[in-house]
């Protein structure tokens, strides 16, 4: 019974999915290149032709700064480590970080949001207004104050940028369970005296879920830049100096931009794809839901 | 329609905002665990620390009650006192609005170079709707707005530095460093003192990044733009107006231009945040100095007056632009009801 | 309609702009004024850490030498002393010493008389005595300074000790005008307020060049003073008119900014790049100093402070290839504190790689394979001491430690490591400390292991090993005091002092760094006397020819 929510959402997932692949080419090729990096990102630390050099740990100064060559695809960096190899670790990484982020960010919109839609005046108010203070905050700033709180650690970005993108999701949810509190099927259960915790689970939620999902599918790729612009700026978030990151290596790669411009331009490179392409993916399912999404340039914040 | 009080209501909203804003920051310094004082003094360690951790807890007063210490706070901050910066010893307030002003100058620069282009570009392709010239501005925009900043400031700069272009990086060539006009706006100061050559100087260095920024505002309003104007021009009454007979040029200008007005100004507001961050990341990339490389440096040294500051003073912008841009929009589009 | 033409409007402007700027672009005579005016631009990593001249005891040295002077100055190459601001210094007798000055101006025209030398000593001495600050601690066996008349001076010593090497010292030892008094509107010489009055930018010396502009994160800016005595007898009318001192961190970028003639001398580009620069017509110049990189260990911090422990980390440093690797070739291994060149050298304590020992050692006390982590604190943009961090945790990975490395700026790295003294557990357990000489005695680089007293609040802010031996400190002292009297007599006491050291390992110099200058050869000459390896990162800009 109550894996009923559950069938529904990837029911109304997949066939938005399979609406929006028979009807759009730049759907079709940016979900391909998607699942392709996703690929990658996981197995690349095992396809990594220098694994230890990918890590960081292995350097071999005499071999700095080669361009691409068959050995090298890529070429290596100052300290001579290849540079395909730091990307594939610096992709996982990426990767996974910006999942936590919006998978967290998600959940945590969608509770909140739908929560405060059934929540009685007051406490709607003050939540609506704490969102909208959080949304005011710039998420490199809070980064940034976090680090100097929390440490300069991996946590301390992911829990700003949680704390920076939340607010989107719940804004939506609470707008989409401000319009359905008024049907029927919300508004009987709790006067039934059906506990909110339910109502939000079982009608609320699958309701709202199957756009958003795939919406914040979407933002991981806004979400990779911005983490990537805040190790590039301040060079935090990493455990150690050597360790693969590909905001730190745009930023070390800035170094030798003018003799081995192949430092800088890979991982900026896999950087813009992954936005470029996870945004094209937003973008043409988002016109596709058009009816449901409303009018939305969010796409591209 | 724009009524006094509408403008009353979000003045009054952006000044609860930014209220709450600073009390958050309040907030995060005070319950995060570990000595407030020691944060406030910028972590200090070694000769001296002692000492600095003393007068910051005597500057937050430590001892006072919390409500006391919150009031206290929120009314240095409405009078200016901003707390000194660990790194840089001076007030933290000089120290932002400075490095402000510079990374403003950058995105205004964007928006002026980004906007009339974006409308020409999405003019043209509105008015082909479907055909190539269409496609190829919508995939080119698309490519330019999603990539990450950095990606084409580097390439900006590498393909300057080839070709020998002499004003990268820094805003202003040291030769002029003497040069200390009012507004901090080094373009216009330079004009101010009728110094032509600093002048040209100041803006050669400044039309690189700006144009590097100018991406994102440009990739975005083309399509805007474009998908505005081909929605007007399906609409009932622009399409009366053609049958009309009245030149296609006409009803571009008439009918749909009020339509990406209120867009574009809504838009503004929250673009600005990210050029922002664009300005942040291109200007480490010029070696341009700005709240970049203040906010860095504020970092690297744990300089925790300087950052909250930095994050107040941006938060307040922000909702000033975001409420500026509303209510522009509210005064604009018909549509919009209170 | 308005729109249109505001569109309109707008582009016409904008392509205005561009017109200008493009026109400006390819006429660039139109834009550079003739300059009749000689001006270098000298690029140096760190940023100026202050430039009190009885205080400062950092990177403020590479300023001071030229807006100040000492009485002396020292060449270790000949191992004789030039005159600067003396014209005469003799020993009267074992506790006297009588200097001379010879006519020389401030920069505000008064002369330099008696009256100031005495002055300016006995700050750096009491400042250092009273209250910890600076270097002061090389006027030890200074007793008083007095005015024998307007241009002389006897100093007396409370034992006898050769004053000449202080009076050259390369920190703490010049001479500036007891007026800073008046300016700053202070009474008391030893005042935190006078100290804030140097730091923000102000300066009143005898040297070669004023303080114009101090802006100790970006620039230094500095104008020749015509008055200097030194102009006569130098004879270089291509000295510099205008010095400016940039701080750039970033290796990559000090290239980018010699090459397109932004900067004329730069003292760090990546050393992977020395060979195409000199390709290009870049002049390299190398320079041979007592700069050497010590590493030291947290020995108050689990497991750093554990002998056997260090001394596992020591064996395991890949010794036979970090000059190659990190320096790239420029510089030489490191044997004890002393580096090559310096009183006290010995080739004796080098040490090789050695695995065998290292795991032999860390199995005795139980820690082999066990994924201890520590940490090492490095500065950010040393890219010899990033190389040899990453170098050192490959080679420590095989025996089961974890290093993490941590890059931040110089400033911060000093307060990480004098962490060590009042919370252990922050500071890290290596960190890279780069050192170079105050004056010519060995004590020198001893001093940064010197414990004083932390019970009564005296730290030693430089030592970063939290180390803590009496005895050293003892043995170190009478090494020391002998030094002062009969130099070459003290060195057997340093050898026992390095013996010490070299059981203990709370500390080890990695390597002596040679320093690299690239430099635009159609536009700058260095003259014999320009770099004295005493005087680190000091470019005599007197003995700067800009050609033109």
């Amino acid at each position: 019974m109550s894996s009923l929510p559950l069938r529904s959402t990837i029911e109304d997932i997949t066939s938005l999915l399979t609406r929006t692949w028979r009807k759009r080419p730049g759907f079709r090729v940016s979900l391909i290149i998607m699942i392709v990096l996703f690929t990658v990102a996981a197995l690349g630390p095992y396809i990594a032709p220098y694994p230890r050099q990918g890590l960081g740990v292995e350097i071999d100064v005499t071999n700095a700064l080669l361009p691409p060559s068959p050995k090298h695809i890529l070429g290596t960096d100052s300290l001579g480590r290849d540079v395909l190899s730091r990307v594939l670790f610096a992709l996982g990484r990426g990767l996974y970080q910006s999942l936590v982020v919006v998978a967290v960010s998600l959940v945590l919109g969608i509770v909140v949001g739908s929560f405060t839609a059934l929540a009685p005046r007051s406490i709607e108010a003050v939540v609506s207004y704490v969102i909208e203070l959080l949304l005011a905050l710039p998420s490199i700033l809070l980064a940034a104050l976090l680090a100097i709180l929390l440490g300069g650690t991996a946590t301390s970005i992911t829990v700003a940028l949680i704390v920076t993108w939340f607010p989107w999701y719940a804004r939506v949810s609470y707008l989409q369970a401000r319009g359905l509190r008024e049907l029927d099927f919300v508004r009987i259960p709790l006067y039934y005296g059906l506990s909110r915790a339910y109502v939000v689970v079982k009608h609320i939620g699958p309701n709202i879920l199957a756009p958003m999902i795939v919406e914040a599918l979407s933002d991981m790729g806004s979400v990779v830049l911005e983490i990537s612009s805040i190790t590039f700026l301040f060079g935090i978030g990493i455990g150690s100096f050597e360790e693969p990151d590909l905001g730190m290596m745009v930023a070390n790669g800035l170094r030798d931009l003018v003799r081995a411009p192949w430092v800088f331009t890979a991982p900026a490179a896999i950087l813009a794809l992954i936005a470029i392409v996870f945004t094209v993916f937003g973008e043409a399912v988002y016109e596709e839901h058009h009816p449901i999404l409303r009018r939305r340039w969010w796409l591209w914040f | 329609m724009i009524t006094i009080n509408y403008i009353l209501k979000r003045a009054i909203l952006s000044l609860v905002l930014i209220l709450g804003v600073i009390s958050l920051t309040f907030i995060a310094m005070n319950f995060i665990p570990g000595d407030p004082a020691f944060v406030w003094a910028g972590k200090p360690r070694g000769p001296g620390a002692a000492v600095a951790i003393e007068s910051a807890r005597e500057y937050l007063g430590l001892d006072l009650p919390l409500h006391v210490r919150l009031a206290t706070y929120l009314y240095r901050f409405f009078t200016g006192d901003w707390g000194i910066s660990v790194r840089f010893k001076q007030p933290v307030l000089s120290i932002v609005v400075r490095s402000f002003t510079a990374s403003l100058e950058l995105v205004l620069y964007s928006f002026a170079i980004a906007t009339p282009l974006a409308i020409w570009l999405g003019t043209k392709a509105a008015v082909s709707r479907g055909g190539t010239v269409d496609r190829v501005i919508y995939y080119v925009s698309t490519v330019l707005a999603g990539s990450p900043r950095f990606l084409l400031a580097g390439l900006l700069y590498l393909v300057l530095y080839m070709v020998n272009y002499n004003y990268l990086g820094l805003r202003l060539d040291p030769a002029y460093s003497v040069l200390r006009g009012p507004t901090g706006f080094a373009t216009i100061d330079t004009l101010i003192l009728g110094r032509l050559d600093a002048f040209a100087d100041a803006l050669l260095r400044l039309i690189p990044p700006a144009l590097a920024i100018s991406t994102y505002p440009l990739g975005v309003l083309v399509r805007v733009v474009r998908v505005t104007l081909s929605e007007a021009f399906e609409e009932e009454y622009v399409r009366q107006a053609a049958s009309l007979g009245l030149a296609r040029k006409v009803i571009v200008r008439k009918y749909a231009f009020p339509n990406i007005l209120p867009v574009t100004s809504q838009l503004s507001g929250l673009m600005f945040t990210y050029m922002l961050i664009d300005a942040m990341v291109v200007e480490n990339v010029f070696s341009r100095e700005g709240l970049g490389e203040a906010v860095a440096k504020a970092v690297v040294s744990s300089d925790y007056p300087l950052l909250i500051g930095a994050t107040v003073f941006v938060a307040i912008v922000l909702i000033v632009v975001n409420t500026v841009a509303d209510i522009v929009q509210a005064a604009v589009d018909p549509r919009v009801r209170l | 309609m308005p729109q249109s033409k505001l569109l309109v409007s707008a582009l016409v402007l904008i392509l205005v702009l561009f017109g200008i700027a493009v026109y400006v672009f390819i006429s660039p005579t139109w834009l550079q004024q003739p300059t009749p005016e000689r001006r270098v631009v000298y690029a140096y990593r760190d940023a100026i850490t202050g430039i009190d001249p009885s205080v400062e005891d950092d990177t403020g040295i590479m300023v001071l030498h030229l807006v100040y002077e000492t009485l002396l100055r020292y060449d270790p190459a000949t191992g004789t002393y030039q005159y600067v601001l003396a014209k005469e210094v003799r020993k009267i007798d074992d506790y006297t010493w009588r200097v001379v000055l010879r006519d020389a101006k401030f920069h505000d025209g008064s002369p330099v008389s008696a009256y100031d030398v005495r002055f300016s000593i006995l700050r750096s001495k009491l400042l250092y005595d009273e209250k910890g600050l600076g270097a002061g601690y090389i006027w030890e066996c200074l007793e008083d300074v007095e005015v024998v008349d307007a241009k002389t001076v006897n100093i007396k010593t409370k034992y006898p000790c050769d004053i000449r090497i202080m009076l050259a010292a390369s920190y703490n030892a010049f001479i500036y005008s007891r007026k800073v008094l008046e300016l700053s509107g202070v009474e008391d010489p030893l005042s935190e307020k006078l100290i804030e009055w140097f730091n923000s930018g102000n300066a009143i010396g005898s040297g070669p060049y004023k303080l114009e502009k101090y802006e100790p994160d970006k620039m230094v800016v500095l104008s020749k003073f015509k008055e200097w005595w030194g102009w006569e007898v130098i004879n270089n009318p291509n000295a510099p008119d205008t010095v400016v001192i940039r701080i750039v961190e970033d290796p990559g970028e000090q290239e980018r900014l010699l090459r397109t003639g932004y900067i004329d001398i730069a003292s760090s580009v990546p050393r992977a790049s020395i060979d195409t620069l000199r390709r290009g017509g870049y002049d390299v110049v190398v320079a041979d100093t007592f700069h050497n990189f010590i590493l030291m260990f947290n020995t108050r911090r689990w497991p750093t402070n554990t002998t056997e422990f260090r001394w596992a980390i020591a064996y395991a440093i890949p010794w036979d290839s970090i000059v190659d690797q990190a320096l790239g070739g420029y510089g030489r291994k490191g044997s004890g504190l002393i580096p090559y060149g310096f009183l006290g050298y010995d080739p004796k304590w080098e040490l090789h790689q050695d695995m065998e020992k290292a795991r032999e050692l860390l199995n005795s006390i139980g820690l082999l394979g066990k994924d201890v982590e520590i940490s090492i604190v490095i500065v950010q943009g040393y890219e010899e001491e990033e190389r040899f961090a990453v170098m050192l945790k490959n080679a420590l990975a095989s025996l089961g430690v974890n290093l993490r490395i941590e890059a931040l700026p110089w400033e911060q790295v000093k307060e990480r490591g004098s962490a060590v003294w009042s919370n252990p557990e922050e500071a890290p357990h290596l960190i890279m400390n780069d050192w170079w000489p105050t004056y010519i005695i060995p004590y020198d680089y001893f001093s940064l292991l010197e414990c004083l007293e932390p019970e009564e609040g005296i730290i030693n802010y430089w030592n970063w090993a939290g180390y803590c031996n009496k005895d050293f400190d003892e043995l170190l002292s009478a090494a020391y005091e002998e030094s002062l009297q009969d130099l070459e007599g003290s060195l057997h006491l340093y050898d026992e002092v390095q013996a010490i050291v070299f059981e203990d390992m709370p500390a080890v110099n990695l390597w002596d760094i040679q320093h690299v200058y690239l430099i635009n050869p159609g536009k700058i000459r260095f003259r014999a006397g320009a770099l004295n390896p005493l005087y680190t990162y000091v470019i005599f800009f007197q003995y700067i020819e800009v050609l033109k």
